[in-house]
């Protein structure tokens, strides 16, 4: 039986655990966050559009914990003091709940080490890996498919659980490497944490090749997926998305048989999707083939044009174009994995 | 047929070329050559002139086929999830009649009464804007009256019900006030929620007492400047969130206003903005003297010296210092903006209900606190009731009413005429909107000069100030 989930302070990008519960050995049961956030009332899919989930947001955190088992917690914003969150972790100690926080809600919080007997944190540090062997690249025979985006904000990582999902059902054996420090909750790690030190290109391109070489083996999967995190590409001055380097390496370290690029919601011309798939194609090094247009929208101020804003809006897709599709749309979905699956069988 | 729009200043000739956005630099032949084209004149080179242009991509025939604002279809996710600021009238009462203040007469408007809004309403209003703002970390909540502070407890109630119950938000508070009700308790209160205060302030005794006065008649200017002297002695940590208003009114001097602020010991340290009387829905017809343009541009005409570097800041008028701002948002948007596309709306509406929406005491809705209250097209909503996404849209798409004209307008992107400038109270007026045109596109001009004055004399836009050559 799943254990019950509770999650503080829910925001809008847990919605995809919402979601996906089914594919994790959780069932949610309680989505609490601030009144203030005004997400209180309405079911956790209003945060992205998406379909009904049955779960309501609330603030009432000691209700939603008589219902759980499990506390997950996240640091969304230092508008939630460290004290709210020890009074939430002691009230969840004392009811014997096990307690899940990600590794960046570890260093807002600076937790005690007599806490952490209780305490599991998920995120990169599990995921550390310091050294790699040579100096050349493994081949990696198993098929790779590449989550990618052209920023942050951009469904990536429902995209990451989706594909999970369908493959699963397929009966595939998948090595996973998630964008977001709470993938282990699915059963699957986030990238490893050398990928965001401050170390040189070629050395994490070595390291991330070998790493994934050593799981390959260790695995043995039919497929592997990876979500690369933020953006593959600079985006503005104060946007500048790491310049793309953790993508970067990512595809120096791998050659992709799939690449699925996600990009913001816009009402441009087809002309400018080519334009963005070949650009994507020659950074990420490998062909991009399918486009998943997000539920957010990129906002520009005219008046200060290096603000970005983003905006949910509607992502139904009407027409049946088998390159593109939107993760809350279930045909469109469907029929790209399905080229997908069709692709990778094929090679 | 391309659209462009000619213009030149002393040093240089210029062309704006619509569809792209951009302005040229053209040489004296071309400019000649285009000027007559634009004025349907005959020039024998004119067709060699456009098409040495058109295979650089400019001056090509217009591409606009629908005039329909971009964000229409998703206006009621901006009003859902991203409203930025809600502007709560929280009485129609005022312990002020000034002439030309939209309440007291003058306008298509609603006049003073001893309405006010309940608490309860009050608390729906704040309820309203968290729930409709999850996907912004920062709003703002005004309080706006009649004079607000003549509400100073519901004022602190709403600040209380907001500290016990959205402390995890960025809510910035601001008042508008007239400032004869700024006593030592409610400055304490104030600076405490960290209020930014527009505070209106015409000039010295005599300007301000002509139209600034008590329901008496007595002016207010004694008390005004009591009450910022005790400001800037008292919170020097925080008088800089206050804003000076000054309406220039018709009669009065402007250079008394302008010198006022730049030698009054008391009014100097503060940030003074001025705006003209309002002539949205104005019962009689506003006209300034030649005294005030002079003035106003001699002082303009400094500010731009000072910004091109050929003049010391302490030189120019404290009301014109702002004219950085305005030069820098004339760059973003040549910028910003962009190609034009099939698809396009003229500049100028905010999104109606999410910009910063306007509720009266009994709740109604409407785009800002600027607009008629009277006029039904401009009432888009309750706040039991959420925004009437339809009336907002036709708001939003005001341009839909003088398609013909904006279609073939040079300055589409840079107008500045929202709804309020189309206010037939019962529908929205073509003729209305169109007969403010000739206003609007000698401002987008006169920007567009200054624009290319600063660019000849260095100025660099992208770094806010200074000079490129620095």
């Amino acid at each position: 039986m799943n254990s019950a989930l509770m999650i503080f302070p829910f925001a809008a990008e847990h919605a995809a655990i919402v979601r996906y519960a089914n594919l994790s050995a959780y069932s949610v049961r309680g989505a609490i966050s601030p009144k203030a956030w005004g997400l209180c009332g309405q079911d956790a899919g209003f945060c992205d559009n998406g379909n009904i989930t049955g779960v309501i947001i609330s603030d009432d955190f000691n209700k939603a914990l008589n219902q759980c088992d499990t506390v997950f917690m996240d640091f969304i914003s230092e508008k939630i003091t460290p004290g709210v969150y020890f009074d939430r972790i002691n009230e969840s100690l004392s009811q014997n709940k096990t307690i899940i926080i990600t590794q960046n809600l570890e260093e807002y919080l600076g937790i005690p080490e007599d806490k952490y007997l209780n305490i599991k944190v998920i995120g990169q540090k599990q995921a550390g890996y310091s050294n790699y062997i040579n100096n050349s690249l493994c081949v990696i025979n198993t098929p790779i498919i590449f989550v990618a985006g052209i920023g942050e904000n951009c469904n990536k990582f429902d995209i990451q659980l989706a594909l999970r999902a369908y493959f699963q059902n397929k009966g595939y054996n998948i090595l996973q490497f998630g964008s977001r420090a709470y993938s282990e909750l699915f059963g699957f790690s986030q990238l490893p944490g050398f990928l965001y030190e401050r170390l040189s290109f070629s050395d994490k391109a070595l390291m991330f090749n070998q790493y994934v070489s050593k799981r390959e083996k260790e695995q043995n999967p039919d497929l592997i997926i990876v979500g690369i995190p933020g953006g593959y590409s600079y985006m503005t001055k104060k946007r500048p998305n790491g310049f793309g380097e953790i993508a970067l390496c990512i595809s120096a370290a791998l050659d992709a048989d799939v690449c699925i690029l996600s990009i913001y919601k816009s009402y441009g011309r087809q002309s400018d999707l080519k334009e963005i798939m070949a650009k994507a194609s020659n950074k990420l090094n490998c062909r991009v083939e399918f486009i998943h247009e997000a539920n957010k929208r990129l906002l520009y101020d005219p008046a200060n044009i290096e603000e970005i804003g983003f905006l949910t809006v509607h992502t139904q897709r009407n027409n049946l174009d088998r390159r593109v599709f939107s993760v809350f749309d279930n045909i469109s979905t469907l029929y790209v994995f399905d080229e997908i699956y069709n692709l990778l069988a094929a090679s | 047929m391309p659209i462009f729009k000619t213009f030149c200043t002393l040093d240089g000739y210029y062309v704006y070329d619509r569809n792209t956005n951009s302005i040229l630099t053209v040489d004296k032949q071309d400019f000649v050559s285009l000027q007559k084209f634009e004025n349907k004149q005959t020039d024998e080179n004119i067709n060699q002139v456009i098409q040495r242009f058109q295979n650089a991509g400019y001056l090509l025939p217009s591409v606009i086929k629908t005039i329909q604002h971009p964000e229409t279809r998703d206006l009621c996710e901006h009003i859902q999830r991203k409203t930025e600021q809600i502007t709560l009238q929280i009485t129609q009462n005022c312990n002020l009649r000034c002439d030309y203040c939209p309440y007291s007469g003058g306008y298509e408007n609603r006049s003073h009464s001893n309405r006010r809004m309940s608490f309860e309403m009050a608390q729906k209003c704040i309820d309203y804007l968290i729930s409709h703002s999850c996907e912004n970390d920062k709003v703002a909540l005004g309080f706006y009256g009649g004079e607000p502070l003549l509400e100073i407890q519901l004022i602190k109630d709403c600040v209380k019900y907001i500290q016990n119950n959205y402390s995890e938000k960025d809510i910035n508070l601001t008042i508008t006030t007239n400032g004869t009700l700024l006593t030592a308790d409610i400055m304490d209160f104030l600076v405490a929620a960290n209020f930014n205060i527009m505070l209106s302030m015409d000039g010295n005794k005599d300007v301000h007492d002509r139209h600034r006065k008590f329901i008496n008649g007595q002016g207010t200017y004694d008390k005004v400047m009591r009450n910022l002297l005790y400001i800037k002695n008292n919170y020097p940590e925080y008088y800089h969130k206050i804003t000076i208003n000054t309406v220039i009114s018709q009669d009065v001097d402007f250079k008394c206003v302008n010198s006022f602020y730049n030698t009054d010991d008391v009014v100097s340290c503060y940030s003074p903005k001025y705006s003209i009387v309002n002539t949205y829905n104005a019962k009689n017809y506003v006209n300034y003297n030649e005294s005030f343009v002079i003035t106003e541009r001699y002082e303009h005409l400094k500010a731009l010296l000072w910004l091109a570097g050929k003049l010391d800041e302490d030189r120019v008028s404290k009301l014109f210092i702002i004219e950085k701002a305005a030069v820098k948002r004339t760059h973003d948007l040549l910028k910003s903006a962009g190609a034009l596309s099939e698809v396009c709306h003229p500049g100028g509406p905010c999104l109606p209900g999410a910009r910063r929406p306007f509720v009266d005491v009994n709740g109604n809705i409407y785009p800002c606190e600027r607009v008629s209250e009277n006029s039904g097209i401009m009432k888009i909503g309750t706040i039991e009731k959420g925004i009437d996404i339809d009336k907002a849209k036709t708001l939003l798409n005001v341009g839909a009413i003088s398609a013909d004209v904006c279609s073939n307008c040079w300055g589409l992107i840079h107008c500045t005429q929202c709804a309020a400038a189309a206010d037939g109270t019962q529908k929205l007026s073509r003729r209305l909107r169109l007969s403010r045109c000739s206003g609007v596109l000698a401002d987008i001009l006169e920007k567009f000069k200054i624009y290319c004055f600063l660019l000849e004399q260095g100025y660099d836009f992208e770094n806010q100030g200074g000079l490129a050559y620095e």
